[in-house]
């Protein structure tokens, strides 16, 4: 499998924080807290032996109500057997990520080419020329 | 500096994907793990000062098993407060485990002692049967999965961590499920990248992300979020313009794994049974070898010329050294199983931002868009 650049940006339709703050600054909103919104550099990633990801972000949020297998248990006992949920059937559409086409790699510094001009003289590879010299510098040695 | 101990290179399982190379007996000793600590401390205050930023350090354990080695961890976890607090650096902690051995006094501990911790557990029975089997051949689900209870709940200290496997990418979106019907929050997936992935492979992982993402919606709508880093990860970078330099892998500049036997590693990916020479960078006897550190840090980054012209490298971990070395064998070019889920999570994740964002989704917007 190769490495497929995507040529188009991937538009997410959420903004960027500091364009939501821009936004809100429009509306008239405080300033108070923008380091954060801003997402200040302060923190690396949590290192657990995964794929790198920010550091996770605090959940505050209600328990589940529902009971679950690995609730149930109470310490030292053998655990019950877990069922494997049916998958949830699907409620959202569906985003294909399409084939992107491969482009040919951008062609590295150093790798121009020079196209001549039709009416410019051929120049002779057998003959060294001097480099043009540039008024007031020394000749080369 | 982020500091791994590698306490052991023995391990209570034998899952078929591990990274960590052959086992052995090999642990490391009291006087290696204080040097090892030592030598991470000094460096931090060192870096701290030169930065004028806060002094900080994240100490993981990590194996192996690093919960056989339990009073070993416990050791040197107090050496470690001892040492912060008296040179004023802050310490996170980290353990990754499979959680056989973790029992309610060890969670308690973690708990009391702020470990983050990394739980190594596929989900279901079925997906984790599969690839996570005992020494002689065993299933390990009922050994591993009682432990879950220590961690359900927002404000659980751990993260369960399942690897996403070409062999189970059919069974992936049931086992998180299953996770977060547990009251499980934090969910990391973690992809086999050396896995042989083939076509159907690949669109059962499309699938399998799509689904996810609606278990995540599902899940803010209730006002009951989770973060699954496939998702959390690519939607922060969106938000902060790309991945900031916080959120890379110190990667042997301020982040170093040290082996049982004392060897530096840039990262605990990259440790394996310690045997490939290339990529030690020093030892707790001798300090870093400076050429080869340097020739590392020199070479870290991404030389991929495709990636110049690519729509959404900001938002991709074609930097992380370990992920490319272990499909490409070189630290910074970028195998295209890798190309192929960054471009796939950014779409999964940015589904999910744009509906959560449109409904103005309360558990998002606190998330995501904080106050
Ligand atoms: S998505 Fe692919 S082409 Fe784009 S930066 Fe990442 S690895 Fe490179």
């Amino acid at each position: 499998m190769d490495v497929k650049p995507a040529d188009q940006p991937a538009m997410p339709a959420y903004p960027e924080r500091k364009e939501f703050l821009r936004q809100r600054n429009l509306l008239g909103a405080s300033l108070l807290g923008a380091g954060m919104l801003l997402g200040a550099c302060d923190q690396r990633p949590v290192r657990t032996g995964g794929v790198p990801a920010p550091a996770p972000r605090p959940l505050g949020s209600r328990p589940m109500p529902t009971a679950h297998p690995s609730k149930a248990q109470p310490p030292g006992k053998t655990p019950a057997t877990p069922k494997t949920v049916d998958p949830p059937n699907r409620t959202m559409g569906k985003i294909r990520v399409e084939p992107v086409p491969i482009e040919p790699p951008p062609r590295l510094m150093g790798d121009v080419m020079v196209v001549p001009k039709p009416d410019a003289p051929v120049p002779d590879p057998t003959k060294q020329e001097d480099p043009p010299r540039v008024p007031g510098e020394p000749p080369p040695r | 500096m982020d500091v791994t101990l590698c306490l052991t290179h023995a391990c209570n399982l034998r899952c078929d994907y591990c990274y960590a190379g052959t086992k052995s007996g090999r642990r490391m000793s009291w006087e290696t793990a204080r040097s090892a600590l030592d030598f991470a401390f000094a460096r931090t205050v060192e870096q701290a000062d030169l930065t004028k930023r806060e002094s900080v350090c994240q100490l993981g354990f990590f194996g192996g098993e690093p919960l056989l080695e339990w009073d070993l961890l416990q050791r040197a976890t107090a050496h470690a407060l001892t040492e912060c607090a008296r040179l004023g650096i802050r310490l996170k902690r980290t353990v990754t485990t499979n959680m056989i051995l973790l029992d309610e006094a060890k969670a308690d501990w973690l708990r009391a002692n702020h470990f983050h911790v990394g739980l190594s557990l596929d989900g279901t029975r079925d997906m984790h049967d599969r690839h996570r089997r005992t020494p002689t051949g065993g299933p390990s689900h009922d050994l591993c999965a009682p432990a879950l209870r220590f961690f359900r709940g927002p404000a659980a200290n751990g993260e369960v961590i399942v690897v996403v496997d070409p062999g189970t990418i059919g069974l992936l979106a049931g086992s998180v499920a299953w996770l977060i019907a547990g009251d499980i929050r934090r969910i990391s997936l973690n992809p086999n990248f050396t896995a042989d992935w083939d076509a159907d492979a690949l669109a059962r992982w499309e699938e399998a992300y799509e689904r996810i993402g609606d278990l995540y919606i599902e899940c803010f709508r209730d006002d009951r979020p989770v973060a699954i880093n496939i998702i959390d990860g690519k939607i922060r970078a969106h938000l902060n313009g790309g991945y900031r330099p916080c959120d890379r892998c110190g990667f042997g500049e301020n982040e170093i794994a040290v082996s049982a036997a004392g060897y530096f590693y840039p990262c605990e990916r990259l440790v394996g049974d310690d045997s490939n020479e290339a990529l030690r960078i020093g030892h707790v006897t001798e300090g870093f070898y400076p050429a080869a550190r340097h020739r590392l840090l020199a070479a870290r980054g991404n030389a991929m010329s495709e990636c110049a012209s690519c729509q959404v490298r900001e938002r991709c971990v074609n930097w992380c050294g370990c992920v490319n070395y272990a499909g490409t064998g070189m630290i910074n070019r970028v195998p295209g199983i890798v190309c192929h889920h960054e471009r796939l999570s950014i779409a999964a994740a940015d589904r999910v931002g744009g509906i959560l964002f449109a409904a103005n989704n309360p558990a998002f917007m606190r998330g995501f868009y904080p106050e």
